[in-house]
């Protein structure tokens, strides 16, 4: 598919009415906790992800201001967290979660022993997460939140044709890790 | 069919590839042991990463979404555009009535020279319509010495 084609999968300017029409309200209340599960994902403090997903939903607000009409607007929120991570991230204004942070959101979970164990399964997830180069990291999140080769394309801004090669790589680099540092661990869990 | 790479594999376990071959590679990942044995390890290593990445997810409990707000800078800044339109526009307007107000018409004299030039430029001869509507005011002493010449129209 090509890059134009994939554009217009996301994001189309044209006047006409996509089949399916959601109302802000509607896009807001389905794709909010997934779009600041994302900014977890990506190692965000709970208040910055949650900051971050207001500031994409506002964006996403002012677009349809200005009577522009989405066919993805799921993809089309993802890569505006993106952009606002990648922003923060190169101002250095990033606030990552640290294990503080990290074991008082679980404390949410009722058993103590669960929410600790809990809690050592995401560091080492996160850590590892992290390790990875940031290409990989993205595509690998993408990917597990279900996204098709070309919305991930045009998310990362990437060719559609490499999207294969960069996620395979990304998983081998993943696996790898698993493998050799927290293998046992998980085959426990 | 040849044998297929790990990323074709890949686009394949993905959905990813195209329908009219897809029945085809499904055949030969059946017949061909190197490359089911690929397609097993693609499975697997898809399992192992979607289980490894679900242990980080977190759980939302009951929460309430919380209510979408504009912030006031925003709010501002989407009725700043159209003030400032609206403003650019009124200076426009009061501007041009201010020229045209203050364009008055010609009734006034108009300038001999005005005159002259636009009866020249009708096609008149310059040298006469000069001898014609000027007089040269020449102001002598008691001597005869001239103190000034004045051209007048």
């Amino acid at each position: 598919m090509s890059q134009t084609a994939v554009n217009s999968v996301i994001h189309s300017n044209t006047k006409s009415k996509p089949l399916l029409f959601m109302s802000f309200d509607e896009v807001y209340k389905k794709h909010y906790y997934e779009l600041r599960r994302f900014g977890r994902q990506l190692n965000l403090t709970v208040e910055r992800s949650e900051d971050l997903t207001q500031e994409a939903f506002l964006r996403y607000f002012l677009e349809l201001q200005k009577d522009v009409v989405f066919d993805n607007p799921r993809a089309w929120l993802y890569k505006v967290l993106l952009n606002l991570f990648r922003a923060d991230y190169d101002s250095k204004h990033i606030e990552y979660c640290d294990a503080d942070t990290l074991a008082c959101y679980n404390n949410r979970c009722d058993d103590p022993d669960e929410a600790d164990s809990g809690v050592e399964k995401k560091r080492i997830v996160n850590e590892m997460i992290n390790s990875l180069p940031k290409r990989d990291k993205e595509i690998l999140l993408l990917y597990h939140n279900g996204f098709s080769y070309a919305e991930m394309a045009d998310i990362l801004g990437i060719n559609p044709n490499s999207v294969g090669k960069t996620l395979v790589r990304a998983i081998e680099k993943l696996k790898n890790k698993i493998k050799t540092q927290y293998h046992e661990m998980f085959e426990q869990g | 069919m040849r044998c297929l790479s790990r990323v074709e594999i890949q686009k394949y376990i993905d959905n990813e590839v195209d329908p009219t071959v897809y029945g085809e590679m499904s055949e030969h990942i059946r017949n061909c042991s190197g490359c089911s044995a690929l397609h097993k390890e693609a499975i697997r290593d898809k399992e192992l990463i979607t289980g490894f990445l679900s242990l980080a997810e977190e759980q939302v409990k009951n929460e309430a979404i919380p209510a979408f707000k504009i912030p006031a800078e925003k709010r501002f800044a989407v009725s700043y555009k159209w003030t400032l339109s609206l403003l650019a526009a009124a200076s426009l307007a009061g501007l041009v009535i201010f020229i045209r107000i203050d364009r008055k018409p010609h009734e006034s004299a108009i300038p001999e020279a005005e005159i002259i030039k636009m009866e020249y430029l009708d096609g008149n001869d310059l040298n006469k319509l000069w001898h014609d509507k000027s007089q040269i005011l020449i102001i002598e002493d008691e001597k005869g010495n001239v103190i000034q010449t004045t051209v007048t129209y």
